[in-house]
């Protein structure tokens, strides 16, 4: 299965080269939570981010409580200021 | 040192240009530029006054750190009193114009008067003059740097403008320096026009000094290294937040009426970067303000098939394209997704020197306006003013740039057009000023900040993003935004830009900076008590000039309007919790006019 990932903000500089829309297809298996997820894209350690499921915003803490299905709609956004 | 410790005074009535020392104490106290500026407007002059009559002043000023050798050294600003919001208006601009005027020897240009003719001011170090201009007058802001430019054949000398929108008065006009920044907000570029001043043309080699110069020169190496967090806004500029505002709700799309826009990944740096059906892309490549080391701005052209200007092979050449404040403003807020239609009505408010965001804004009401029928073809000329409609959004842009037909009605800002109209409570602004491009519901601190600006609605003026991002409960925002907003206060009259705070600095590298090019001591306690006192010194400014508590709101709509998606979904902003603890924390009355014991503490009394 696969669903549909979207990276915005300065969290781009971090992903793989050639995608500037930020628009990820990552694949899982059934039963797979949120957190397993997000392991698969090479997000930054020591930067925050926020995550919005379903337009709902997760705190990290849920994350591996949270489970996914291909049509979810996820977001991950890097906290910007300014403009 | 870093204080060039002189002003000069360009009375316009008299003609006459007089170099003055610059009074020290206030440079102590207020530090420069936002601050300092403020502080002379206010000692000089009655903040009741007209703000397009002779009586208000116009102060261009430099920080100590303007020119020197910090990252982002090149901010300067506009301190007068704002015909679009009647209150005071300090706009920050960067590029080359403000280093070069502090190197030509000054912390302050104070402009007074009116000329009874146009004119423009041409300084070279301590050669002031006062010159005729009807050859610019009339000229748009691209026409006159050219014209000058080529009229004193020195490429290194830096002009800041007003176009035609100044020259008539356009209650948003802005001033325009070196083609495509600008002194944007609040309609100091009218307060220009006003006085038939055309242009300030400078040029300086006189150097600045830094008080510790080993010590400066240490600090800056070491805090450009912190500033490790760039590349993202090198690349994708500040148009890199739409799609961040979008997703979580706090995108302002057809004036308000909405928080998400649909057309966004027409407008996002993926859109500006990526050829579109005939191979042309949008962004050419970055730019960067004198001395910057992030380079944030973006350099654009336009399809040269486009509709907007397939005819006019003038705007088929580079310049300042979309960032994220007119994009949101000349796109989501129109509901128009056509990003040359935007970029040509950019470029327009950098020709003819006008502010994109209330531009947008104003537009953004009359389409509403449309909408509901309280406008019709017959009051706009012919216009199908509909949200969506690039057309519209070119056709009127055109019109008010030029100050014709219902363009007039537009070059009025949205509260006085809305008001016109009979329909005041349409315009999405805070004391006069349009929103920037952050919904007040979604992003709770923003509605306080936007509330509480001194200068009307403004995105730069407090910091609650991380907070916004973090939680819509109102839990300590309005300390948030009160500390913020006093240390913006200082960081703006320093010369330096807000966006290194974006890309690793902290407080404490603009502080170290400011220490080691400044005279004295400077800890964290002055510095926030610094931003403190200017904070309060423009409150009291709006207070003599007859604001009060009833202008610290907003829009009926962000009130009672709950958003209908996002992270504030069913919220509206809950302005009447936070501002009174806003007013408590900041040790003013209920009534939000700054205690006694308030302006003792801050030498203010």
């Amino acid at each position: 299965m696969q669903v549909m990932v979207k990276v915005f903000g300065k969290l781009r500089h971090y992903m793989p080269a050639g995608n500037s829309a930020g628009i990820y297809h990552l694949s899982f298996d059934s039963g797979e939570t949120l957190e397993q997820l997000l392991k698969k894209l090479p997000l930054p350690e020591d930067k925050p981010y926020l995550v919005l499921h379903n337009d709902n915003k997760i705190d990290t803490a849920q994350f591996s409580s949270t489970a996914i299905s291909e049509s979810d709609d996820i977001i991950v956004l890097a906290p910007v200021k300014g403009g | 040192m870093s204080w060039q410790q002189q002003i000069l005074r360009v009375n316009l009535t008299t003609g006459s240009c007089n170099i003055e020392p610059l009074n020290m104490a206030w440079a102590n106290e207020y530090l420069g530029q936002r601050g300092l500026g403020t502080k002379y407007l206010l000692e000089e002059m009655d903040p009741a006054v007209d703000s397009l009559s002779a009586e208000n002043k116009l102060i261009f000023a430099t920080g100590p750190l303007t020119g020197t050798m910090a990252s982002t050294g090149g901010r300067w600003s506009v301190i007068t009193k704002g015909p679009l919001t009647d209150a005071i208006a300090c706009s920050n601009s960067g590029g080359k114009f403000g280093a070069e005027l502090k190197l030509a020897g000054y912390d302050l240009v104070i402009v007074e008067g009116k000329s009874e003719k146009p004119v423009y001011l041409h300084i070279e170090n301590d050669k002031v003059e006062l010159c005729d201009a009807s050859e610019v007058w009339g000229k748009t802001v691209w026409e006159t740097e050219g014209l000058l430019q080529k009229k004193y054949s020195d490429p290194l000398m830096r002009f800041a403008s007003i176009g035609q929108a100044g020259e008539d008065l356009c209650r948003y006009a802005c001033i325009v320096n070196d083609l495509h920044r600008a002194a944007g907000r609040s309609g100091v570029g009218a307060v220009m026009g006003s006085k038939n001043l055309k242009s300030i043309g400078v040029r300086g080699t006189v150097g600045v000094k830094s008080a510790k110069p080993e010590h400066f020169m240490k600090t800056v190496n070491a805090v450009n290294a912190r500033m490790n967090d760039r590349e993202g806004m090198s690349r994708d500029g500040t148009l890199d937040m739409i799609d961040v505002t979008n997703s979580i709700g706090s995108l302002p799309t057809r004036n308000n009426r909405q928080v998400r826009f649909e057309g966004t990944e027409k407008l996002n740096p993926n859109a500006m970067q990526t050829p579109n059906d005939n191979g042309h892309t949008n962004l050419i490549t970055n730019g960067a303000c004198f001395g910057c080391t992030i380079g944030c701005g973006r350099i654009c052209k336009i399809d040269p098939t486009h509709f907007s200007v397939k005819d006019k092979p003038q705007y088929h050449k580079a310049s300042g394209g979309l960032e994220y404040e007119s994009a949101y403003a000349l796109g989501a807020a129109c509901g128009v997704d056509d990003i040359d239609a935007a970029t040509y009505a950019g470029f327009l408010c950098n020709e003819y020197g006008m502010d994109p965001i209330s531009l947008g804004g104003s537009i953004a009401a009359a389409m509403e306006l449309f909408d509901i029928g309280a406008i019709t073809k017959k009051d706009t000329g012919g216009i199908k003013l509909e949200f969506g409609s690039a057309q519209a959004l070119v056709t009127i842009s055109e019109l008010t740039a030029r100050s014709e037909g219902f363009g007039k009605d537009i070059a009025m800002g949205s509260k006085r057009l809305t008001a016109k109209y009979g329909y005041p409570e349409l315009s999405m602004s805070v004391k006069g000023q349009e929103f920037a491009g952050y919904d007040g519901r979604s992003m709770q601190g923003m509605g306080l900040a936007y509330a509480t600006n001194n200068r009307g609605a403004c995105h730069m003026r407090a910091d609650p993003y991380e907070s916004d991002f973090d939680t819509t409960e109102i839990e300590g925002k309005a300390a948030i935004v009160k500390n913020s907003q006093d240390e913006i206060s200082f960081i703006d009259s320093s010369g330096l830009c807000l966006f290194p705070g974006g890309c690793g600095w902290t407080l404490s590298d603009y502080l170290e900076l400011v220490d080691g090019a400044c005279e004295g001591n400077w800890n964290m306690d002055r510095l926030k008590q610094t931003g403190e006192r200017i904070w309060n010194l423009e409150r009291q400014f709006n207070l003599l000039a007859g604001l009060s508590k009833a202008d610290d709101t907003l829009p009926k709509r962000i009130l009672e309007e709950p958003a209908e998606v996002g992270i504030g979904k069913g919220l509206v902003c809950r302005l009447g919790e936070m501002l009174p603890e806003y007013y408590e924390l900041r040790g003013w009355d209920e009534d939000g006019r700054p205690k006694a014991d308030t302006l003792a503490r801050l030498g203010l009394n």
